[in-house]
C-alpha cells in the first residue's frame, strides 16, 4: 500500500519481465501497476480479476486482498473494503496496511480486525496420520468458511511423483493413501487449501520442499519370555535347595510374564471396549 | 499350586482391568448458544469404516440428516433431548478399536436437521477426547435468516431448566 521504490521497482521489474517473455502482463501486474499510478478504479477492477482467475499463490492473494480493500475504501466503498481486509486477516493475520495509510483507508481494516477477532478459530491445516497409516487425517480450522477444497500430494521418499488427492474441505478430512506405510515409515507431502477459484489460502510444504510425516501405528508388542525353561517333568524338591532351583518358582514366573504379556498384547491390540460421554461447547 | 493359580488371574486382571481406557469424551460444538437453543433433539452414531471409506463423512453425514442411511451403525444414542448431551446424560456404549465415523444430527421439533457435524476417529488409539464441529444446515439458514427474531430462550441453561421454549 505505500508506493515505494522498491515497489516501483518490483512492479516494473514484472512489467518488463512479461514484456520481455512477449506477453501482456497478467491481471495481478495491472492492478500493481495502476496502485502505483493510482488508479483504484483499475487497481479493484483487475486485483478482483485476478483472484477470479484462481490458481494464486497464498503471497500473491495476501496483496490481492489487501489492493482490493485500499482500493475499495479509496473508492468508498467501505463493505467491500472490509470483506477484502478480513479474507487477508484470514489468511495472514499478521498483514497489516501499515500506520501511514489515511484514516478513510484504514477505518474498514480496523473494523475487519474486529470482526476477525469475533470469529473463532483460524484458517489452517493440521496434518497427522490415522491409525496403521492407511489415511492421513487434516483438521482444517476456516472460520469464515472460504475454503473449497484441500488438496494433498503424497509420496514416499524417493518416489519421483507426488499422487495427488482432492477432497472436499470440512472440518476434518481423511485422505486414504494410494499404499498403506508401515509403522515407522514416513511420507513426504505438501497441502493446500484451496478457496473457489482455486487460490492458495493455506500451503504446507511444496512439490520441492514437501514437509515429512512418519507414521506411528500402536502395534501390538509381546515382551519377551525370560527365564530357563521349566523342565517338562517335575522333579521332586529337595528342601535344602535355594528356592530359585524350584522349577516351580520358574512356572510361576513364567505363568505371571505371559499372562502380563497377553494382557498387554490384548489392550495394545485394541480388542478392549470403551464408551462415550458426551458434553456441549459453544 | 493355588498361589500360581492366583497370581496368573492377579497378573491378567491387573493387565486388562489396569488398562481399561477411561471414557472417550465427545465434545459437540455449536457454533453458538443460539444454535444451542433452537434445537431439540440431537443423535450420534457411529458407523464402522474400512480403509476405502475413511473420507466418507460427508455422504454419511447428509444420508443421516435425510434419514436414508442403509447401513448399520455399530452404536448409537438414538433420539435424545438436546440437553441430555449437555448434561451427561447421553452415551456410546462398547466402542471397539478400529476407524470410525461419528456422524451427529441435531434436529428442531419438527424433525428438521438444523446442524449437522461428523468426525473419524479410532475410540481405542486416541487418548484424548474429540471435538465434533456443527455447521449450519440449508434448513437451519432458511428457517433463521439473519435478522430472524431472536429465540425465546437467552442461554442453554434456561433451555435446559425448561424455563423458556
Amino acid at each position: 500500500m505505500k508506493r515505494t521504490a522498491p515497489g516501483l521497482a518490483a512492479v516494473c521489474f514484472l512489467a518488463l519481465a512479461s514484456v520481455a517473455a512477449g506477453q501482456s502482463p497478467d491481471a495481478f501486474t495491472r492492478a500493481e501497476q495502476a496502485y502505483q499510478e493510482p488508479d483504484y478504479q483499475a487497481t479493484l477492477a483487475n486485483a478482483e480479476e485476478a483472484v477470479r482467475a484462481g490458481n494464486q499463490s497464498r503471497q500473491r492473494l495476501v496483496r490481492l486482498y489487501e489492493l482490493i480493500g485500499l482500493s475499495a475504501a479509496a473508492l468508498g466503498d467501505a463493505e467491500r473494503a472490509r470483506d477484502a481486509y478480513l479474507r487477508m486477516l484470514l489468511i495472514e493475520p499478521s498483514q497489516s496496511v501499515g500506520d501511514d495509510v489515511a484514516p478513510r483507508l484504514r477505518a474498514p481494516y480496523d473494523e475487519a480486525r474486529g470482526r476477525r477477532a469475533s470469529l473463532r478459530g483460524e484458517l489452517g491445516v493440521d496434518v497427522g496420520a490415522v491409525r496403521d497409516g492407511r489415511a492421513l487425517r487434516l483438521a482444517i480450522g476456516d472460520p469464515a468458511q472460504m475454503a473449497h477444497e484441500v488438496v494433498i500430494g503424497v509420496r514416499a521418499p524417493g518416489e519421483p511423483a507426488f499422487t495427488e488427492i482432492r477432497r472436499p474441505t470440512a472440518d476434518e478430512v481423511v485422505a486414504p493413501l494410494p499404499d498403506p506405510l508401515a509403522s515407522g515409515e514416513r511420507v513426504e507431502h505438501w497441502v493446500r487449501l484451496v478457496d473457489v477459484h482455486g487460490n492458495h489460502l493455506v500451503e504446507i510444504g511444496s512439490p520441492h520442499d514437501p514437509e515429512v510425516l512418519q507414521i506411528r501405528t500402536a502395534a501390538a508388542v509381546i515382551a519377551p519370555i525370560p527365564g530357563p525353561t521349566p523342565p517338562a517333568e517335575p522333579s521332586r524338591a529337595e528342601p535344602s535347595r535355594p528356592i530359585w532351583t524350584s522349577p516351580w518358582l520358574w512356572i510361576a514366573a513364567g505363568v505371571v510374564v505371559v499372562g502380563g504379556a497377553i494382557g498387554t498384547a490384548l489392550a495394545l491390540d485394541a480388542t478392549t471396549e470403551r464408551d462415550a460421554r458426551f458434553s456441549i461447547t459453544f | 499350586m493355588r498361589w500360581i493359580g492366583g497370581s496368573l488371574a492377579t497378573a491378567l486382571c491387573a493387565a486388562v482391568a489396569g488398562c481399561a481406557p477411561d471414557a472417550l469424551a465427545i465434545e459437540l460444538d455449536f457454533p453458538s448458544q443460539e444454535t444451542f437453543v433452537r434445537s431439540d433433539m440431537a443423535s450420534v452414531i457411529a458407523i464402522e469404516l474400512s480403509a476405502e471409506r475413511l473420507g466418507d463423512c460427508p455422504e454419511l453425514t447428509m444420508q443421516a440428516a435425510l434419514q436414508t442411511l442403509d447401513e448399520r451403525p455399530v452404536a448409537g444414542t438414538g433420539d435424545l433431548p438436546i440437553c441430555d448431551f449437555r448434561d451427561g446424560a447421553a452415551s456410546l456404549s462398547n466402542l471397539d478399536g478400529g476407524e470410525k465415523a461419528f456422524v451427529v444430527v441435531v434436529r428442531n421439533s419438527a424433525g428438521q436437521a438444523l446442524l449437522t457435524g461428523c468426525t473419524v476417529r479410532d475410540p481405542l488409539a486416541d487418548a484424548q477426547g474429540l471435538r465434533i464441529v456443527l455447521t449450519t444446515t440449508e434448513d437451519y439458514r432458511r428457517l433463521f435468516p439473519p435478522g430472524a427474531p431472536p429465540p425465546d430462550c437467552a442461554s442453554a441453561d434456561e433451555k435446559c431448566a425448561g424455563t423458556c421454549r
